[in-house]
């Protein structure tokens, strides 16, 4: 089923078109739920409250952008509504540098044993430590594959703001990896 | 030459690190488990809909009602009203139980009885 489709039988309120479309953009909304919150806890309502905003707003969706962005932009404001709600973390002007302050204890067990998968591991823990447009911004862009131009229309950020939390995000990674794992060499140049 | 390998093979790592998903595996039951929510949801909401166009049918008719047999008559509401005011306990009990038996009956059993057949 194409996305019009499914739109159209969204619209008709056909509850099997809902489920479809929630095992289509579940991980999308996962994703970012649990990215944005860092609360394993929260996200599975929070997923929830998502698709079922999306169900009662479906009649707002002109078809002007992807549906995938449109669900996108009802996932980031929800999250954003709900961390407000909870006096959680909202948008930050922190230095980010001076923001990320890793425990000890969330990372001496990665650093016994440095290979690419506990790389990867130590890189998550990175981003979870990111301020909120970082995570947000780094998460939409790599792992959903969204453009600069659907990260605005989700976000509400400009385009430029985009790229930059982009290019200081990734700045930030290398710098935590290097200060993290001083010996890093051998990992950067395995086979 | 050897710092721009090193970069470009941290970069590499990043890259791959930030395409993989975070650790958090998604729950198996969650589509089934949301589907039922929002069929509950619609149920109340369809049930509550007809109740409120129901009672609003009923109401317009008792007024319409109540107009066409006070004013052709030019009867004096006076005493009607002097009455339901005397007996405010007794009209407003009635419409009490009688209220609740409507929602009982069109909403909350209609709903239990949908919840039976759907299993939601």
């Amino acid at each position: 089923m194409d996305d019009v489709a499914l739109v159209n039988a969204l619209k008709a309120g056909n509850t099997n078109a809902f489920r479809f479309l929630v095992d289509k953009y579940r991980n999308l909304v996962w994703h970012m739920v649990l990215r944005m919150t860092n609360r394993r806890e929260d996200a599975e309502d929070l997923c929830q409250e998502v698709f079922i905003r999306v169900f009662k707003q479906i009649d707002n969706f002109r078809g002007e952008s992807k549906l995938s962005t449109w669900i996108g932009s009802i996932a980031y404001n929800a999250c954003v509504d709900h961390m407000r709600k909870s006096k959680k973390e909202v948008l930050s002007s922190a230095d980010p540098i001076v923001a990320i302050n890793l425990a000890q204890s969330d990372v001496s067990p990665l650093l016994n044993n440095i290979d690419r998968i506990t790389m990867t591991k130590l890189v998550h823990r990175i981003i979870e430590k990111m301020p909120l447009q970082y995570r947000t911004v780094i998460t939409l862009f790599h792992l959903e594959e969204f453009t600069y131009r659907e990260i605005e229309e989700i976000t509400g950020m400009p385009e430029g703001t985009v790229k930059s939390y982009l290019s200081r995000g990734r700045e930030i990674i290398r710098r935590k990896l290097t200060e993290l794992v001083p010996d890093i060499r051998p990992v950067l140049f395995e086979a | 030459m050897e710092m721009k390998e090193f970069m470009e093979n941290l970069d590499g790592i990043i890259d791959d690190s930030l395409r993989e998903p975070p650790d958090n595996i998604f729950p198996d039951d969650f589509t089934d488990k949301l589907v039922k929510k929002l069929e509950k949801q619609l149920a109340w909401q369809e049930l509550l809909t007809e109740f409120g166009l129901k009672t609003g049918l009923v109401l317009l008719a008792l007024i319409v009602m109540g107009i066409c047999l006070i004013f052709p008559a030019k009867t004096d509401p006076a005493p009607l009203i002097q009455w339901v005011a005397g007996h405010r306990l007794i009209v407003c009990g009635s419409i009490g139980v009688g209220l609740f038996t409507f929602v009982f009956d069109q909403v909350v059993l209609k709903y239990m009885l949908k919840r039976s057949r759907q299993q939601f």
